[in-house]
């Protein structure tokens, strides 16, 4: 028992050791999370509420808690699985904790426990605003709100099982497709654009809704669709109905035995396979697997060109990153600025429109140049190569630029002759738009790739990739944000007031600006403040 | 990372939608947004478009529609009354806002159909229509009409000699029960009737045929009209028997009095002689054709064959072919979609289509075919209400002849259905067959109108019904053409028919479309315009070359007015009547996009401008040397220099132009001038030398009402002036000199200094703290004379005139301070331009300003005020 909690303590000390209780600036950035999460709960709350309003409103109350729950359900099974293999076979103190004189279920135990409560806390800080919004649109009393810490253990350790049992045979499974990188990048862009996809949809009838609450915004032909589809949605309309106190004598039932059936399940995965997996992870860390590849002679530009794309290619996480957003823009575009096209020419006018579209287009080309923020950091171990490889920094520096080019370029002509092809714009218009959009974006990497210069953040464990978020993205996404509204907001008030030509000359003239000002910002010292970085 | 990247993903449409929320916010702040569109929904929220119909229960007032004028930050988004189109039908409503949301309830007045046409109050051209059908449980009446679509009245008795199909009329429909009307035969025995209404004859004699109806309020309606068979020779026209048949079994079996008759085979049909007895010149004749069948043959009696939506239940019968007998069986649709028929033989027309009914008895199977046409509640014509009401006048005129195929002259205008899906029956008729026939289509419910001389100056109205079984229900649409008086006038629908009709030297054109010109159009003709819009921007004048200021988009010529063999012009004036003529889409590129329109030396003829609209051009109208000229109702404005531009001979000139010192004369009544950079209007000169202390101005009188939005802060004064002056110089457009801009900015301070002048006393209004002068019409002195007298403006005009005196010295004696900048000016154009002597030469003539009057305190139109574009303001405009 005091392994257990020995080892409990030291998850979370790993997790949390940022805090120091002497460091006053340690205070303030926990008083700023506490706000931070204080807006995040509340934000949940506002939104649920204009969600189950919505529904309400097509008397579907009922059917949106269904639906929420089987959202919440598949996402922690899925975060869960990801969680689950992470914690209990990826993370690099296996090694270590291996070594230590604890037996393997102790490490199990700890692990599982430092899961549970994280995922208790982290659900309860979701949920609980969603379900509160719920109460209080459906006018429903304070047995609803009983209900919700039980609602909330069921939605925590039923996933927390399945996940369990599913991890192993799903690492195996990642494992085996590790490799296939292609097919992930297609996989996650699918992913990426269908979930935006129902997003949007669902962001624009909450607007609508918003617009004149006394009208339900679905059709009856939708309605039952989803009515019908709610009765078959098991076991998800159970934890609705132990909360609204329908048919309690098969709900609570139905759950508790799905939660046996998944612990017993757990328990045996765990008992059978957890110890040999881990020693067999250990032995085999990461993802191994043999590619012959031809040692081909190519210019040097070139061969930087295909060991940048490879280092971003070959990972899940920088392909997500990168070339899964920047495959997904052109369909996120389209849905983004056709709803917003439509809210546009009624809020304002017709005029409205390429001012509109330069600013969709332009946020999203933020996002995806907003990777370009950690070109330096990405080299991680491997950053003292670049030093003394017999290369010079400004040609390594414009490979890693030139790729983020290509990308992005390709990203934004797709995007206009999606536009072209759809009708929302003319030719002309729209290539010179391209030109505009392609203008900031170059600027916006060049920028970037500055702030990463200026200050990288290397990630020296696990795999040595960088996933955390950090500052120079943060700024990238900032920057990229504030062009865009410049350009975007002064491209339509121009479009509206004045003429097309006069919107020309302006939004061209500060993409212009700030292409040169980012080129000459990324130019001036770049290799001086290059050879100031160390680790 | 990830999680970071998805989140932004996430936040991208909820900062889009913030910054349009911001957008609007600013442009509703800095700019008068006018609404451009209108959005109906019904009380679903679904929206609806021009053939949607709402249906309202006449007792229901709960029923709403939502309108929204957009965009939504238009500055004024209510509606004007609605207008109900008299011709659409007989409902009426009225429709009430609900507090002050876009809800408005529709309140039912009456039943039946009613097309409404809103309006935005803040831009009377965005409309829409919407079509309402009043409908009601209770029906209000029940007739009885023939084949021919005749209604039979009680006290009439109709005398029928063969099978009979009558009809009935339940009004409204929709209140009419599931069971229909239901038929039966009264007070005899020699005549029956089946549930469709069909009348058989079995012997002579009189009996009442009643239609009896239930409505959905349990009321029952009766009509009861008089059939007599005592005229009818035979029973019916066909009969059919298992017997051999011959003249004989005619007579016997089928004369209504077979002793008075006598029968004979004549091909395939018996001939049958009635003579009356009593009077042997009562001789009738009836033709049968008997067919031949086996006993029992049956078949299903279908009429004609013709059913029609939204018209009650029908029903099918089976019956024996010799005797009639009705024999039950069971019935099926090959397209129940389109006709529905349940077991019993009930009928229900659904949608338009045809249909296989089957029958099926004692192994045998009977088919009927039907066509299912529509009833529908309103359609649309290719013209409809709104197209008659169009421009300022609201209304619209036809001119007798069009042009067809390679600009052959013709008479007639093709009307058809809008959407015309051959789905139901129409019945056209005109309001006098004197003024015009008509020629169905042979391919469609259309028909071609067919117009004669008689109708110039006159109108007519053509009317579509539609029809059911003949019958002409009360859904109709109509429309009056009012036509214009000159024979020779032509209806124009683009550029090449109006260059036809100028090249081809008619009195008159009306304009039936937007006009796209490829060139300066030179003309000298009357144009009637309907409200259209002569597009001078797609003469693609280059906004950067100054030339293109003098460039004309309509040129009228003295030597282009058409005119008798003995020289006198075959009208006595030359009018432009409402429509608008544009050199830009939009005021910004105005600049250097030519003359609206020029009147070259008009002098053999008067002019008249009425109900005008002259916008986005460097000049609106520029006039030199016209003789008479009226302008009324007009919106002149939002140019880049001047509304009217004139430069008239001087004095010394006028006997040798005009005959006359009376002219020449430019009368202004119930105008609108917008924002121009010099004054609205300018009265220059032409030929400077010979104009030098002559006076210039022409005889003006403004009448009724003068708007003037043309503000301008006091600093623009100057540049306004010195616009007008370097413009009349003809000196402006040598852009990039410097030399000119040097002497226009010397020149504009001078005219800012003479603004703080006790001359401007008076004329300066100081609104917000911010100086403003009004620029409605400057009479330029200076070098020539301004003679104010020639001016009479009318009381109530709200707008009054200053003379303003280019003191030499103020009020203590002292010379001026722009008198040496004046001098200097004075010797650079008189001097060095036109070498001339100076000495001879007065610069200090008076000139004159007519602006806003504000003597009262406030100006009726103040800085800042937004032009309406309402129905009040057209309705100003024609000085009602």
């Amino acid at each position: 028992m005091n392994n257990i909690r020995t080892l409990l303590k030291l998850e979370f000390k790993d997790k949390f050791s940022k805090f120091s209780a002497s460091n006053k600036n340690a205070y303030l950035k926990v008083i700023g999370s506490l706000i931070m999460y204080a807006a995040v709960v509340y934000g949940i709350f506002l939104v649920s509420r204009i969600f189950f309003q919505m529904f309400d409103k097509a008397d579907m109350g009922y059917e949106s808690l269904v639906l929420i729950f089987t959202v919440l359900l598949i996402f922690l099974c899925f975060t869960g699985v990801s969680s689950t293999v992470k914690v209990l076979f990826y993370k690099g103190d296996n090694e270590i904790l291996m070594r230590y004189p604890v037996k393997g279920e102790e490490i199990f135990i700890s692990k599982t426990l430092f899961l549970i409560i994280n995922q208790i806390m982290i659900t309860a800080v979701i949920v609980a605003p969603l379900l509160v919004a719920y109460s209080e649109v459906m006018e429903l009393g304070s047995d609803f709100i009983r209900v919700i810490p039980i609602a909330i253990m069921f939605l925590v350790l039923i996933p927390f099982f399945v996940s369990n049992i599913f991890a192993i045979p799903i690492m195996h499974l990642t494992n085996r497709i590790r490799n296939k990188f292609g097919l992930i990048i297609i996989g996650l862009t699918i992913g990426i654009t269908l979930l935006f996809a129902v997003y949007m949809f669902l962001f624009n009838k909450m607007v609508t809704f918003i617009g004149d609450k006394e009208f339900s915004v679905f059709d009856e032909g939708f309605v039952t669709i989803v009515k019908d589809v709610c009765k078959y949605l098991i076991p998800t309309k159970y934890f609705a109905d132990i909360l609204v106190g329908k048919e309690l004598y098969i709900a609570y039932p139905v759950l508790i035995m799905i939660l046996g059936i998944t612990l017993c399940g757990t328990i045996l995965v765990v008992m059978e396979l957890y110890p040999k997996t881990l020693l067999k992870n250990v032995e085999t860390e990461g993802s191994a697997f043999k590619h012959v590849t031809k040692n081909r002679v190519r210019p040097i530009f070139f061969t930087l060109l295909h060991k940048e794309f490879l280092q971003v290619f070959r990972s899940v996480n920088y392909s997500f990153q990168y070339f899964v957003l920047a495959c997904a823009m052109p369909v996120m575009v389209y849905f983004c600025n056709s709803i917003a096209m439509q809210l546009g020419k009624n809020q304002i006018g017709e005029q409205i429109s390429v001012g509109m579209t330069m600013l969709v287009m332009l946020i999203f080309a933020t996002v995806i140049s907003s990777f370009s923020a950690t070109s330096v950091s990405r080299e991680g171990d491997c950053f003292y190569h670049t030093k003394v490889a017999p290369v010079s920094i400004e040609l390594q520096l414009f490979v890693k630029f030139t790729m983020y080019f290509i990308v992005s370029f390709l990203a934004n002509i797709i995007c206009v002759v999606v536009l072209i092809y759809a009708g929302l714009m003319e030719t002309g218009t729209a290539l010179w738009l391209f030109l505009i959009v392609e203008l900031i974006c170059i600027g916006l990497i060049l920028r970037s790739m500055r702030y990463d210069v200026k200050k990288p953040y290397f990630n020296l464990s696990g795999e040595g990739e960088v996933v955390n978020n950090n500052v120079n993205t943060t700024r990238s996404v900032g920057l990229g944000f504030g062009i865009s509204l410049i350009e975007g907001m002064l491209g339509m008030i121009l479009g509206y007031i004045m003429d097309f030509a006069t919107l020309q000359i302006v939004c061209s003239a500060i993409a212009v600006v700030f292409f040169l000002y980012a080129l000459l910002s990324y130019c001036i010292g770049l290799r001086k403040t290059y050879n100031k970085i160390a680790k | 990372m990830k999680k970071f990247l998805m989140a932004v993903l996430f936040l991208i449409p909820v900062v889009v939608v913030i910054a349009l929320n911001a957008t609007g916010q600013i442009i509703a702040l800095t700019t008068p947004v006018n609404p451009s569109s209108i959005e109906i929904r019904d009380s679903s929220n679904q929206k609806m478009d021009k053939n949607s119909i709402v249906t309202v229960d006449i007792n229901d007032t709960e029923e709403f529609i939502i309108i929204d004028v957009l965009p939504a930050i238009a500055k004024n988004r209510t509606i004007n009354e609605p207008e109900r189109d008299e011709e659409a039908g007989e409902g009426e409503v009225k429709i009430e806002q609900i507090e002050d949301t876009n809800r408005y309830k529709i309140l039912p007045q009456k039943v039946g159909e009613t097309k409404l046409t809103i309006t935005a109050n803040g831009n009377v051209n965005v409309r829409t229509t919407i079509t309402i059908s009043v409908t009601s449980n209770s029906l209000k009446s029940l007739d009885i009409y023939d084949g021919q679509g005749n209604i039979i009245q009680e006290d009439e008795i109709v005398y029928i000699n063969d099978t009979t199909k009558f009809y009935a009329d339940a009004y409204p429909i929709s209140a009419l029960t599931n069971a229909g009307v239901e038929w039966e035969i009264r007070n005899s025995d020699c005549m029956s009737v089946d549930k469709n209404g069909e009348v058989s004859i079995h012997g002579k004699g009189v009996a009442e045929l009643r239609a009896k109806a239930k409505d959905k309020d349990d009321n029952e309606l009766i009509r009861d009209i008089t059939l007599s068979s005592e005229k009818a020779v035979l029973k019916s026209s066909v009969a059919y028997t298992s017997s051999a048949v011959s003249a004989e079994w005619v007579r016997l079996n089928l004369a209504l009095y077979p002793e008075e008759t006598v029968v004979e085979k004549t091909g395939e049909v018996y001939t049958a002689t009635y003579t009356n007895p009593e009077d042997g010149s009562d001789v009738r004749i009836a033709k049968v054709k008997v067919t031949e069948v086996a006993s029992g043959e049956w078949g299903i009696d279908s009429d004609d064959g013709v059913v029609y939506v939204n018209n009650g239940i029908y029903y099918a019968e089976a019956k024996r072919l010799e005797s009639g007998e009705v024999i039950e069986t069971n019935f099926t649709s090959s397209d129940e979609s389109v006709l529905f028929v349940n077991e019993e033989g009930v009928m229900i027309p659904l949608s338009t289509g045809e249909a296989t009914i089957t029958a099926t008895f004692e192994g045998q199977t009977r088919t009927a075919k039907y066509v299912v046409r529509d009833n529908p509640v309103a359609f649309e014509l290719n013209l409809s209400t709104d197209d008659a009401k169009r421009g300022i006048r609201l209304s619209r005129v036809w001119a007798y002849n069009w042009l067809g195929e390679n600009n052959v002259i013709k008479n007639s205008y093709d009307m058809y259905l809008e959407n015309d899906k051959g789905a139901y029956d129409l019945e056209w008729s005109v309001s006098n067959p004197d003024y015009v026939d008509f020629v169905p289509h042979a391919n469609d419910e259309g028909v071609t109108l067919n117009f004669k001389e008689a109708v110039c100056g006159n109108s007519v109205t053509a009317t579509a019904n539609v029809v059911v079984h003949g019958r002409k229900t009360r859904v109709r649409r109509s429309f009056t053409f009012n036509f214009r008086e000159e024979k020779d006038a032509v209806n124009v629908h683009d550029i090449a028919q109006l260059k036809y009709v100028v090249d081809s030297r008619r009195t008159v054109a009306v304009l039936q479309n937007d006009i796209y010109p490829k060139e300066k159009l030179t003309l000298g003709m009357s144009i009637y315009g309907n409200g259209y819009v002569y597009h001078g921007e797609s003469l693609n004048l280059d906004g950067n070359d100054p030339k293109n200021m003098d460039a004309d988009i309509i040129y009228i010529r003295d030597d282009h007015v058409p005119v008798n063999p003995d020289g006198t012009t075959i009208q006595d004036e030359l009018v432009f009547d409402d429509f608008t003529v544009q050199g830009a889409e939009s005021i910004e590129d105005a600049k250097n996009k030519g003359n609206c329109i020029y009147l070259r030396e008009i002098k053999k003829i008067k002019l008249r401008f009425r109900y005008m609209q002259l916008k986005n051009a460097h000049r609106g109208l520029m006039t030199g040397a016209t003789k008479e000229l009226t302008i009324e109702g007009c919106i002149l404005g939002d140019v880049y220099e001047s509304c009217i531009f004139t430069f008239y001979p001087p004095d010394g000139n006028r006997i040798k132009e005009f005959g006359s010192m009376d002219y020449p004369k430019i009368t202004l009544k119930n105008n609108v001038f917008k924002t121009s950079l010099c004054p609205s209007i300018m009265f220059t000169v032409d030929d400077m030398e010979e104009a030098f202390n002559d006076n210039v101005t022409p005889h003006l009188s403004i009448e009724g009402f003068m708007d003037v939005y043309n503000w301008k802060v006091a600093d623009q004064f100057g540049d306004s002036i010195v616009e007008l002056i370097f413009s009349a110089l003809g000196v402006s457009g040598k852009a990039g000199n410097q030399g000119i801009t040097m002497l226009k900015d010397i020149v504009g301070g001078v005219f800012n200094d003479w603004l703080s002048t006790d001359a401007f006393q008076g004329v300066v209004y100081t609104h917000d703290g911010v100086d403003y002068v009004s620029m409605g019409a400057f009479g330029l002195g200076t070098m020539f004379v301004a003679n104010s007298d020639l001016v009479n403006i009318e009381e109530g005009s709200g707008v009054c005139l200053s003379k303003l005196p280019l003191a030499y010295e103020d009020e203590d004696g002292e010379l001026v301070p722009y008198v040496d900048a004046i001098e200097g000016v004075n010797e650079i154009i008189i001097r060095f331009v036109f070498d001339l002597d100076t000495s001879e030469y007065n610069i200090y003539h008076d000139s004159f300003l007519i602006y806003n009057d504000f003597s009262e305190g406030e100006p009726e139109i103040s800085p800042g005020d937004p032009v309406p574009n309402s129905y009040e303001l057209y309705a100003r405009l024609r000085g009602e």
